[in-house]
């Protein structure tokens, strides 16, 4: 009789940091040369961290922990050549992009007990375009993507728990507030994985009539679901520590560093909160007016062009094309070979909402809370979305993540109901449909989205500083490329570019 | 009064110490009286699996140069040297991961291993004929199990002895089998013969 409780599942966690650190070096190889009016503004406001106090309320971490990571690089690795600026903020990016990826695997791995469904959810996710763009972009919106799929693991693991709810919602409370603290925005996973938490059990219980000779093991039950108080008590224990944690670093953000009061507005320093009290630098893109850019006439053209790039690159990658609404959909031509891509994408949805409407008493059964706190996280952060910038995108993100989610789940339990015609062979089917879609959606993003921006500097939006072009170009890292104009002339001999997008267009 | 010198071993002075703690333990548990039979198992081949577990770990350890090599293939796939200006890590640098890789991977199962071992070398099974039963004593360092059974309530008994195994250290593996359909498997016992006679005799 040996003891097996001491067995920590450790198999999961290294296919996943092995998986991670292939999409790192993947990344590395095909660094990718974009630069835009945000990455520009970013980076100059990393560069000066030290000499004005700038702490942005949307994401508080993201300057100084910028400067902290930079600083770190150039101590550390400064003699290897780690002292681009830029370069830095990339790899900072990527380790977090590398994180998620590793996330998606342990979370979709632990949802439907294979692994094979994690790395499937972790190709379909790292290969997105919206991830591909954003995963070593000096921008914020990856930080908060990557941290998605941990926070709603460690709700995952709430649900589940048998022995120790409380001490669990302590840990997720921390991982919590680090969520809020990388995006603040997050505060929405937050809400929908609390909700998920305190739905009551009994919405679970559904059950189809059965036949009435059967033996059955008797089920065990997680702790939450075993006692209502219990459950109750890790729903508090959860807010509790992300609130009074979130709450702490905001105060001391705004009253201690930036030295701004409830009642009455600073003037102390001239920079770009001046004039604000606490609750206008809380909220400060509304106040702004940055906040809510939908036109409301072609909002659903814009989100369903956001949430298409999101997924495929557009194959026009030019000015403006976030905001043309010509579409690559051809349904009337499914087998149309330059659409071909798009028709999968499209109808590959349209079997995944069939299959959702024909399972869905199977697929509560079978997910619970974890499938509530999905499809919130979708339904909250698409609703965002639509309201942020729907045609961009950027917050289209973890919409998109939490769709692929869904479609891993769906997929599995498809597999599994088919295990009544095909026995052990159920998965293999539904596996070799997954991977056909995977390799058709990773060979298109590849071709027009990571190719092309690793090769080429591409430069857009950089119209407020039209005049000055070496303000930006020397944020493209010329020192660190052996062959600055033709990084990859050693490796596959290609010729580059310089693509300037809306710096031509001004000049037009 | 001078006290006799006796020798004693330290490998006989260990199997005292664990026999007499574990008797003590039945004796105060279970008030069982002296008809109890005791079996354990032979400190010798903890020992032994110890040693030859040492030494499986050594010459694993010592291949840490072949996974260096493979991990250096994989970073160099990227080929990112040819891209760069900057100074990537060199075969040390490789070496010294495999060797932690390795170590981490062998420390995480023989420490489990070990715990394993240490408390297979401290449980023990004792036979009470004459009020028909069984207890097994699972003694995992921090914490006690002990599981008492009656003989009638078993349905079946195999008992398992690799002859050779048996041949060195008598020891065997029993398995039973309740009328409520459980199985209850016990490995590595020594004196195994006796066990399976005092279980099935009267």
């Amino acid at each position: 009789m040996m003891p097996k409780t001491f067995r920590i599942p450790y198999k999961i966690p290294a296919i996943a940091l092995v998986a991670g650190i292939i999409y790192f070096l993947f990344h590395f190889h095909f660094m990718q040369r974009y630069i835009d009016h945000d990455e520009i503004v970013y980076t100059y406001n990393i560069i000066y961290a030290d000499q004005k106090p700038f702490v942005n309320p949307h994401h508080i971490h993201y300057e100084i922990s910028g400067k902290l990571f930079n600083d770190f690089m150039n101590s550390e690795f400064g003699s290897d050549g780690f002292t681009d600026i830029t370069f830095n903020l990339r790899l900072r990016s990527l380790l977090f992009g590398a994180i998620g990826i590793a996330a998606v695997i342990i979370y979709l791995a632990s949802l439907t007990g294979k692994v094979l469904w994690g790395l499937a959810g972790a190709l379909f996710i790292g290969f997105s375009h919206g991830y591909l763009l954003y995963a070593p972009k000096v921008d914020t919106a990856i930080f908060s993507a990557a941290w998605l799929p941990v926070m709603m693991l460690a709700g995952h693991y709430i649900s589940r728990s048998k022995k120790w709810p409380i001490i669990i919602s302590v840990i997720s409370g921390i991982i919590f507030f680090a969520g809020v603290i990388l995006h603040q925005y997050m505060v929405l996973c937050c809400a929908a994985v609390f909700l998920s938490l305190v739905i009551p059990s009994w919405i679970f219980s559904l059950k189809l009539k059965k036949p009435p000779f059967m033996i059955k093991k008797p089920e065990s039950f997680s702790a939450i679901d075993k006692k209502n108080s219990t459950r109750y008590a890790a729903a508090l224990m959860l807010t509790t520590v992300t609130c009074t944690l979130t709450v702490m670093a905001y105060f001391y953000s705004g009253m201690v560093y930036l030295n701004l009061s409830v009642d009455k507005k600073n003037t102390t320093w001239n920079w770009v909160y001046k004039n604000l009290t606490f609750q206008e630098w809380l909220f400060f893109y509304k106040t702004s007016n940055t906040w809510g850019k939908t036109d409301n006439k072609n909002v659903i053209q814009e989100s369903f062009r956001g949430l298409t790039d999101t997924f495929l690159t557009p194959m026009e990658y030019g000015p403006k094309w976030n905001q043309n609404m010509n579409f690559d959909y051809r349904l009337d031509d499914p087998f149309n070979r330059k659409s071909f891509t798009f028709n999968l994408l499209a109808y590959f949805f349209i079997v995944m909402i069939v299959l959702t409407v024909v399972l869905l008493p199977s697929l509560v059964r079978r997910y619970g809370r974890d499938l509530v706190s999905i499809v919130l996280n979708c339904l909250l952060f698409s609703i965002l979305g639509v309201y942020w910038e729907p045609f961009y995108v950027e917050f289209w993100i973890i919409p998109a993540m939490t769709i692929y989610f869904l479609i891993i789940l769906l997929l599995n339990l498809t597999a599994e109901k088919l295990n009544i015609l095909l026995r052990g062979f159920s998965q293999i089917p539904v596996y070799a449909i997954t991977l056909f879609a995977i390799v058709m959606f990773a060979a298109h993003n590849f071709k027009y989205y990571v190719i092309p921006h690793s090769r080429s500097i591409y430069v857009d939006g950089v119209y407020h500083w039209k005049d000055d072009r070496e303000y930006y170009m020397k944020l493209t890292g010329r020192n660190i490329y052996k062959h600055y104009l033709n990084p990859y002339r050693d490796v596959y001999g290609q010729d580059s570019h310089l693509h300037e997008y809306n710096s031509k267009m001004d000049e037009k | 009064m001078p006290i006799p010198r006796k020798m004693i071993r330290p490998f006989t002075l260990a199997r005292e110490l664990r026999d007499r703690y574990l008797q003590r333990y039945f004796n105060r548990m279970l008030a069982v009286d002296d008809v109890c039979r005791y079996y354990w198992q032979p400190p010798l081949l903890v020992i032994i699996k110890l040693i030859m577990f040492f030494l499986v770990v050594y010459k694993i350890f010592s291949y840490y140069t072949v996974l260096g090599d493979i991990i250096e293939d994989g970073f160099k796939f990227f080929k990112l040297s040819a891209i760069f200006n900057f100074k990537f890590p060199e075969k040390k640098f490789f070496y010294s991961l495999s060797k932690g890789v390795i170590l981490l991977f062998l420390g995480y199962h023989g420490l489990i291993f070990i715990y394993y071992q240490i408390t297979g070398l401290l449980s023990s099974i004792a036979v009470n004929r004459k009020k028909g039963m069984i207890y097994y004593l699972k003694n995992s360092i921090y914490k006690h199990e002990l599981y008492s059974f009656r003989i009638d309530e078993i349905k079946s008994m195999k008992f398992k002895q690799i002859i050779f195994l048996g041949r060195i250290f008598n020891i065997g593996s029993v398995q039973f089998t309740t009328k409520s359909g459980e199985i209850i498997m016990i490995s590595s016992i020594g004196n195994i013969n006796s066990l399976a006679s005092q279980i099935s005799s009267g």
